[in-house]
């Protein structure tokens, strides 16, 4: 049938460590796009190949055993092979096995022949099955299952051309079906489920019936319908399941058996000596801990360069654009509201960039599932598995890239506990407020023996930690219902990391935070800067003129008039308001309205509680000058008692708040785009400010 | 009988897969090659003795000891 349509659409499915992502970046170059499906947080990524009779769009599924949707990854390329996802119509369907273990690769692909979609499938790897000494006779192999096959190492380029050319010529055909459905199921039933589901064929229809339950896609009274049928035809579909399986699987061993030569020894490999030393009870754990420090020290200090740069860059803009337009509310909301904000969204690109990056490495050489292996049973109690140690690790340095990390943990619950608890590792943002409010608590310089500072440090550090487990542990007892985890995992062989790979991760990770938390991010920030900016009625002008203007203008009195104006004009804004309404709410915790503004404006990120301590002392809206701000903080009285504000209790009282509370709407932003839904990130909010609120009290009151 | 689970096997330890739990999570193994008639060699153990690797056909794969209990090995007579 002609049909009108831009481009073909060709599906890249098979199993996990095959090199379909390498394959799908050798075809696309960095043509790509990422998308959602809807209802789940699988991203969607599509490319472009370009031929010479026209521009072919490729799929690339998630990576999976088999088509049966179980998982989401798994749920994904099941909807989208029948045909349950509104704007996908797969033409044709390029399947990859790993040509040295190619018997559950050809379940998967045997599976898609069923399915009725044109199919070609590549032996990939090649060179690998060469070297261990395994043959596959290709020809009979084409001829056994009715599809061109092809053999490619993609990951050196061997053989891409080769498969360019088959889906330029459309090179797929239909192949051999291998499982009757008739033969495992009531042919009367098929029919009639083929034609309320509009299936194009009968292993279709078996599929979409199976997993009635799972599948959420299914219009409700279809559903319905095809219940009542399961139930008039006693159909099992646990006991179907298990004899497809089993007569899939006889298939494929017999087809094997017949084209694949094996070598009669089997090699204990490079990867069996790697993983001696990399799995090893002791040095294994060593090693591990070693990769972490590397990656952790690299989100955390190279990034420090990139990152003052975008700050600087950004700062520059901003004087910049006032200096070059008319002062006026427009300028101030793009110099004070609208710059600000991007840049404080670009800062963050060089940590997800870098954490990306090694985390690429790390799959792409295969020691990621090495970690996964060694840390899960310590993760377990928690609610977390082995999987969450990078997210969580990742979280000391920037919670952001850590939860977008946390999508490589295929359970639904502890992906959730994941994200729930990354923000609760002291990430860098809270380094300068800990700096300042550490340095108040301890003045005096250090002791060569004992570091009070250091102790305090690291103590706030482990109160993070130890809030993230905790937290977990007590999530998991809430979502005892969700289905537990299991670890099903295949450690596969190392191999070289794939340099385009790491490049393209970057690239889409950074690409994907800037478009999609962007939007939030900037909106909160421009809602924030108006707060801070504009009062009620003529209050700002009053504060404004409430400051003599100096006598003589020298350019330093005139820059001590303006931190003062600034001062006064934050305290009569909306955010001075809230800050004077809310001080009922934090006096027991020890803070008057002036913190009070500065925790409101610190909800942006907690860093700015540091400038905004410093716009309301007016020390100078730019200084950076932490000595001077401690000393003023330090000389700060009560406006009523007269007594000094930041004593001991009231600083603890403030640390431990800012370790606990979220203050920080990347974070919030990334979560929601991470777990599709305001649910999760409105939950953690409100669940870490009480905590916060409820520690700094405790805190404060036992203190004082 | 010489029936045991995978989960108690030794490290090397080769042994013959008899049967499968048919859960959802037993049949999955089934999906991923863990197939009665098959072998498989435990390599190695993480500390604490949980996950464990197998070998199965030609590649390893990671099993918490409670997905090991679901697979029913016999131990071959050499």
């Amino acid at each position: 049938m002609a049909k009108l349509k831009s481009s073909p659409l060709i599906a890249l499915t098979g199993v996990p460590n095959v090199g379909k992502t390498t394959l799908f970046n050798k075809l696309t170059g960095l043509n790509q796009k990422v998308g959602n499906y809807p209802g789940v947080t699988v991203d969607k990524i599509t490319g472009r190949m370009k031929t010479s009779i026209g521009s072919v769009d490729i799929l690339d599924l998630p990576g999976t055993y088999n088509l049966y949707p179980r998982s989401e990854d798994e749920r994904v390329v099941f909807s989208v092979l029948s045909g349950l996802e509104p704007d996908l119509d797969v033409d044709a369907v390029l399947t990859i096995a790993d040509m040295s273990n190619p018997e559950r690769s050809l379940f998967l692909a045997t599976q898609i022949v069923d399915m009725g979609y044109p199919t070609a499938l590549i032996l990939n790897m090649e060179d690998q099955a060469k070297k261990e000494g395994l043959e596959i006779n290709k020809i009979l192999l084409q001829r056994l299952l009715g599809i061109p096959v092809f053999t490619a190492s993609a990951d050196k380029g061997v053989g891409i051309d080769q498969i360019r050319k088959a889906i330029e010529e459309n090179g797929f055909s239909e192949g051999r079906k291998v499982v009757d459905p008739a033969k495992i199921c009531d042919e009367s039933l098929l029919i009639k489920v083929a034609g309320i589901t509009k299936q194009k064929n009968p292993y279709r229809a078996l599929q979409v019936l199976k997993f009635i339950d799972e599948e959420k896609k299914i219009p409700k009274e279809t559903r319905v319908r095809l219940s009542e049928l399961v139930e008039e035809y006693n159909f099992k579909p646990a006991q179907v399941q298990r004899q497809e399986t089993k007569m899939r699987y006889e298939h494929v061993r017999d087809i094997l058996s017949k084209c694949l030569k094996s070598p009669e020894k089997k090699r204990a490999g490079l990867t069996r000596k790697l993983d001696s030393i990399f799995l090893h009870p002791i040095f294994g754990f060593g090693i591990f801990l070693a990769i972490l420090f590397l990656v952790f020290q690299a989100i955390f200090s190279w990034a420090e360069g990139p990152m003052d740069f975008i700050d600087g860059s950004f700062a520059f803009l901003a004087h910049s654009v006032s200096e070059a337009l008319p002062s006026g509310a427009l300028t101030d909301l793009l110099t004070e509201g609208i710059i600000p904000g991007l840049g404080g969204i670009v800062i963050f690109v060089p940590q997800i960039a870098l954490l990306f990056a090694f985390l690429s490495l790390l799959e792409g050489s295969g020691y990621m599932a090495r970690a996964v292996f060694i840390t899960d049973r310590v993760m377990r109690p928690f609610g977390l598995n082995g999987r969450s140690v990078v997210p969580l690790i990742s979280g000391f340095a920037c919670a952001i890239p850590g939860i977008m990390a946390a999508r490589t943990i295929s359970n639904r619950r502890d992906r959730l506990i994941t994200i729930f608890v990354t923000p609760f590792m002291s990430c860098s943002a809270r380094l300068p407020v800990y700096i300042v409010l550490v340095g108040l608590l301890f003045p005096d310089g250090e002791s060569t023996f004992f570091n009070s500072k250091g102790a305090a440090f690291f103590g706030l550090y482990l109160l993070g930690i130890a809030a993230a487990l905790v937290s977990a542990a007590g999530l998991k007892a809430i979502m005892k219902n969700e289905r537990s985890g299991t670890l099903v995992l295949e450690l596969p062989r190392y191999r070289i990391p794939q340099f385009q790979t790491v490049i393209t991760t970057m690239y889409e990770k950074s690409k994907t935070f800037v478009l999609e938390a962007g939007k939030i991010i900037l909106a909160i920030s421009i809602v924030l800067w108006v707060l801070a900016s504009y009062g009620p009625g003529d209050s700002m002008e009053q504060a404004a003129s409430s400051v003599l203007l100096p006598k003589v203008e020298t350019a330093e009195a005139m820059s001590e008039y303006h931190t003062k104006v600034a001062s006064k004009e934050i305290q009569a804004s909306y955010a001075g308001i809230v800050g004077k309404w809310v001080e009922p709410a934090i006096a027991p915790l020890g803070y008057d309205w002036k913190i009070g503004i500065a925790l409101i404006c610190s909800f942006a990120a907690r860093e700015v509680f540091v400038s905004t301590m410093a716009t309301i002392y007016s020390i100078g809206a730019d200084s950076e000058d932490i000595q001077t701000l401690q000393q003023l903080l330090s000389t700060e009285t009560r406006d009523d008692t007269g007594e000094p504000t930041f004593n001991s209790a009231t600083v603890w009282s403030l640390l431990v708040f800012y370790a606990f509370a979220m203050q920080c709407m990347s974070t919030i932003a990334i979560v929601k785009r991470e777990t599709k839904s305001w649910k999760w990130p409105i939950i953690q909010t409100v669940y870490m400010t009480v905590l916060a609120y409820v520690s700094a009290l405790f805190v404060y009151q036992f203190l004082s | 009988m010489n029936s045991i689970t995978a989960d108690t096997i030794k490290t090397n330890q080769t042994v013959e897969i008899i049967d499968l739990d048919s859960n959802e999570t037993g049949q999955r193994l089934g999906e991923m090659g863990f197939w009665p008639g098959k072998n498989i060699t435990l390599l190695l153990s993480a500390p604490f003795g949980d996950p464990m690797a197998f070998e199965v056909d030609n590649t390893v794969i990671a099993l918490r000891k409670n997905e090991a209990k679901l697979i029913k090995v016999k131990t071959s007579a050499a």
